[in-house]
C-alpha cells in the first residue's frame, strides 16, 4: 500500500471514528445534578453515577447553592435542573409546598432501600449522623447519653452545641428522659417543646460556644477548646484518622438523611429516575462511602466487600450503629412549630 | 454649568446608593406571597430580641470606639514624639495589619485567644491565674477583635493632624506660664480635636455593621444586628423581615446622627477641620 492510501485509509477510519462519536452523543441524555460542590459533588459523581455510562446517560455538575439555592430555583420555577440535593428536612418543606415531582417507584426500586427513605417526593440517598463526641484524655468514664452531657458535676468541662438548635431540642428531652421513639412526638407537643427548652435552660451555662458550621465545632475539638459537643461523625472520623483523641459516641445519635428531589418542571425526569435507581445499587453506595465517608442508604452495600471494617465502624448505616440511633424526624423539621421553636432557641443563646 | 457637570455623580449616587436603599424599603413592606404588609415590622417590635441586639451592637460599637480613642490617641502622639525612622516602622506597623484580610486576623485572634492558645499557655504557665481564662467566644474576644481591626482608623487620621501641630505653640504656652495640662487641653487637644471626632465617627460608624468577628469570637451568643438580619434571611428565606430591620437600624443610626450633629458639624469632621 503506498503512503498516499495509507493516509485516505487512516482518515477514513478517522471520520468513521467522529461520525460514531457525534452520533452516540447525540442519543445521549444530559441529566442536570444539582449538588453541594467540593469533595461530596465529586464523590457522588464518580461513585454513585458510576452508571451514567451504561445508561447512555450523561451527567452535567451543578452547584445547587444550599437550600436558599434550591428553594429559589423551585420557586422561581427555573429550567435547567433534574436531581437536587438536600437534607431530609428541607426535602420535605418543598414537597408540603408542592413544588416536587413524585418519585416513580416503578422505575425505581424501593426495596434497594429502608421504607423511611423512599418518600412520595423525594428519596433518601446517604445518611450522615450528629453524636456526642469527647475529648477522650478529659473523661476516664465515658459519657453514654445526653443525660451524661447535661451532666455536669459528673462530667465537667465546656460543651458546644449548634447555633441554629439542630438537634438540641432532642438531645434535651432524651436528657430529660423520654425515651427516644418518641422524642419527635414529644417535640410536636408545644408542652414537649417547653420542656426541651427548661432542659436546655439548665445546660445553657456550660455551653462554652454555639458553633455554627461543622468546620467550626471539628476546630474547637481538635484544639482541645471544648470537652464535649453535638458533633457530626464524618468530622469525628477526620479527627480520628489526624490521630486526635476525640470519641463520638453512637448511642442516641441523631441519624439524618440526606434527600434527591426533583423539581416539578425537571426536563429529563425519566432518565433521572434511572440514574437514582442505579445510584442506589450496593457497589456504587459503597463506592460513594468510601469516597466521601457518608453512610449508604442501601444496607447491602456492606456486604460488597468494598468497605473495611474499620470504615464501617464510622458508617451511621452500620447495623451495629445503626440500632443505637434516633432517627431524625423531617416533618418536624418542616413544620411551622419547629420555626418557632428555633426562633425561640436563637433568643435563648442570644 | 456646575449643576450640570454634577449630574454623572449624581447618577452614580442615584444608581448605587439611592435606589438600592429605595428597594430595601420596598421590600420591608412585601411578604412572602408579594402583597404589602406592615407585619415585618410589627413582628420586630412585637419580638424582643431585636431590641437586645440593637442594644447590645450600638453598646459593643460605643465601646470599641473608646477603647479606639484612647488607644489611638496615645498612640498617635507617641508616634509623632519619636525620630523620623521610628516613625516609619511604627507607622509600617498599624498599617501592615490594615492590608491583611479582617477574616486572617480575626482567626488569628482565635489562635491566640483561645483556651489553649498562647495568651493562656503564658498566663497559666507563669502562674498569674490558675485556671485559662475565657478570652474568647464571648464579648471580651469580640471587642479585641474589632479594636484591633478598627485601631488603624483612629491612628492614621490623628497622626496627621498631629503632624501639624505647631510645636512652638505648645512651648509658648507653657513659657506664658500655663501648666502642662492646660496647654494641653487649650493648645493640643483642641488642634487634634476634629480628627479626634472624624476617627470616633468612622470607627463608630463601622463597628455597628461588623459581622464577621462577632460571628467567629462571638461563641455564637454576641448576636450583632448583621448577624440577625442574616439569621432572618436564613430562617425565613424572604427578604421581608431583614429588609425591615436594616431599615429599622439605618433610620436608628440616622437619627444618632441628627442628635450628633446638633453639637459637630458632620462635613466639618470629614474635612479634618475645626
Amino acid at each position: 500500500m503506498s503512503n498516499k492510501s495509507r493516509l485516505i485509509g487512516a482518515l477514513a477510519a478517522a471520520s468513521m471514528l467522529l461520525g460514531s462519536a457525534a452520533f452516540s452523543a447525540q442519543a445521549q441524555t444530559t441529566v442536570t445534578y444539582a449538588g453541594w460542590g467540593g469533595h461530596t459533588s465529586e464523590s457522588v459523581l464518580t461513585g454513585l453515577f458510576a452508571d451514567a455510562g451504561k445508561l447512555n446517560v450523561s451527567v452535567r455538575d451543578e452547584l445547587s447553592g444550599g437550600w436558599s439555592g434550591i428553594k429559589a430555583h423551585l420557586v422561581s420555577g427555573a429550567p435547567g435542573w433534574d436531581i437536587a440535593d438536600i437534607g431530609f428536612a428541607r426535602c420535605e418543606e418543598a414537597s408540603q409546598a408542592g413544588l416536587l415531582m413524585p418519585i416513580d417507584y416503578s422505575i425505581i426500586d424501593k426495596s434497594k432501600i429502608p421504607a423511611a427513605l423512599a418518600q412520595e417526593n423525594y428519596i433518601g440517598t446517604y445518611t450522615f449522623s450528629y453524636g456526642l463526641a469527647y475529648q477522650k484524655k478529659n473523661y476516664a468514664e465515658v459519657p453514654q447519653t445526653w443525660a451524661d452531657f447535661w451532666d455536669v458535676q459528673k462530667y465537667p468541662g465546656r460543651r458546644s452545641m449548634n447555633a441554629q438548635g439542630l438537634y438540641a431540642l432532642e438531645a434535651a428531652l432524651l436528657a430529660d428522659g423520654v425515651k427516644p421513639e418518641d422524642v419527635y412526638s414529644t417535640l410536636k407537643t408545644s408542652d414537649g417543646v417547653d420542656r426541651a427548652f427548661k432542659k436546655l435552660e439548665e445546660l445553657r451555662p456550660a455551653i462554652a460556644v454555639w458553633w455554627r458550621s461543622p468546620a467550626d465545632v471539628m476546630q474547637l475539638m481538635r484544639d482541645g477548646e471544648v470537652d464535649m459537643a453535638v458533633f457530626p461523625n464524618g468530622r469525628a472520623m477526620t479527627l480520628a484518622l489526624d490521630g486526635i483523641e476525640v470519641g463520638f459516641q453512637w448511642n442516641q445519635a441523631f441519624l439524618d438523611m440526606t434527600g434527591w428531589l426533583m423539581p416539578k418542571n425537571a426536563p429529563n425526569a425519566e432518565a433521572a429516575m434511572k440514574l437514582i435507581d442505579s445510584a442506589l445499587d450496593p457497589v456504587n453506595q459503597a463506592n460513594f462511602a468510601v469516597k466521601s465517608g457518608y453512610g449508604p442508604a442501601n444496607p447491602k452495600a456492606f456486604d460488597t466487600g468494598i468497605i473495611s471494617a474499620d470504615l464501617m465502624a464510622w458508617m451511621p448505616t452500620a447495623p451495629e450503629n445503626l440500632a443505637k440511633q434516633v432517627l431524625v424526624d423531617p416533618t418536624w423539621y418542616a413544620s411551622d412549630a419547629a420555626r418557632a421553636a428555633y426562633e425561640r432557641f436563637s433568643k435563648l443563646i442570644q | 454649568m456646575l449643576a450640570l457637570l454634577s449630574l454623572p455623580a449624581l447618577a452614580v449616587m442615584a444608581a448605587l446608593l439611592f435606589v438600592p436603599v429605595a428597594w430595601l424599603v420596598a421590600l420591608s413592606f412585601i411578604d412572602e406571597h408579594g402583597s404589602v404588609t406592615i407585619a415585618n415590622y410589627s413582628r420586630l417590635l412585637a419580638d424582643g430580641s431585636l431590641f437586645k441586639s440593637m442594644t447590645l451592637t450600638v453598646q459593643l460599637a460605643l465601646v470599641v470606639t473608646l477603647i479606639c480613642a484612647v488607644v489611638g490617641y496615645t498612640l498617635a502622639y507617641a508616634i509623632t514624639l519619636m525620630p523620623r525612622w521610628l516613625q516609619t516602622i511604627s507607622l509600617a506597623l498599624v498599617a501592615l495589619p490594615f492590608w491583611t484580610s479582617a477574616l486572617v486576623r480575626t482567626y488569628a485572634w482565635l489562635v491566640l485567644l483561645q483556651r489553649k492558645g498562647v495568651i493562656n499557655k503564658i498566663l497559666v504557665g507563669s502562674d498569674l491565674v490558675s485556671e485559662p481564662l475565657h478570652l474568647v467566644h464571648n464579648l471580651v474576644g469580640t471587642m479585641i477583635g474589632m479594636v484591633h481591626i478598627m485601631l488603624p482608623f483612629m491612628v492614621f487620621p490623628l497622626y496627621a493632624a498631629m503632624q501639624r501641630i505647631d510645636a512652638d505653640l505648645m512651648r509658648a504656652s507653657l513659657g506664658l506660664g500655663a501648666s502642662v495640662f492646660y496647654t494641653f487641653r487649650r493648645v493640643y487637644l483642641s488642634q487634634s480635636l476634629p480628627s479626634l471626632a472624624a476617627g470616633i465617627i468612622l470607627v463608630f460608624v463601622l463597628s455597628l455593621g461588623f459581622y464577621i468577628t462577632p460571628a467567629i469570637l462571638g461563641g455564637g451568643r454576641v448576636m450583632v444586628i448583621a448577624m440577625i438580619i442574616e439569621r432572618d434571611v436564613n430562617l425565613h428565606l424572604n427578604w421581608g423581615p431583614a429588609s425591615a430591620i436594616a431599615v429599622l437600624f439605618l433610620l436608628s443610626v440616622l437619627g444618632l446622627f441628627a442628635i450628633v450633629g446638633r453639637f459637630l458639624s458632620v462635613e466639618r469632621i470629614f474635612q479634618g477641620r475645626a
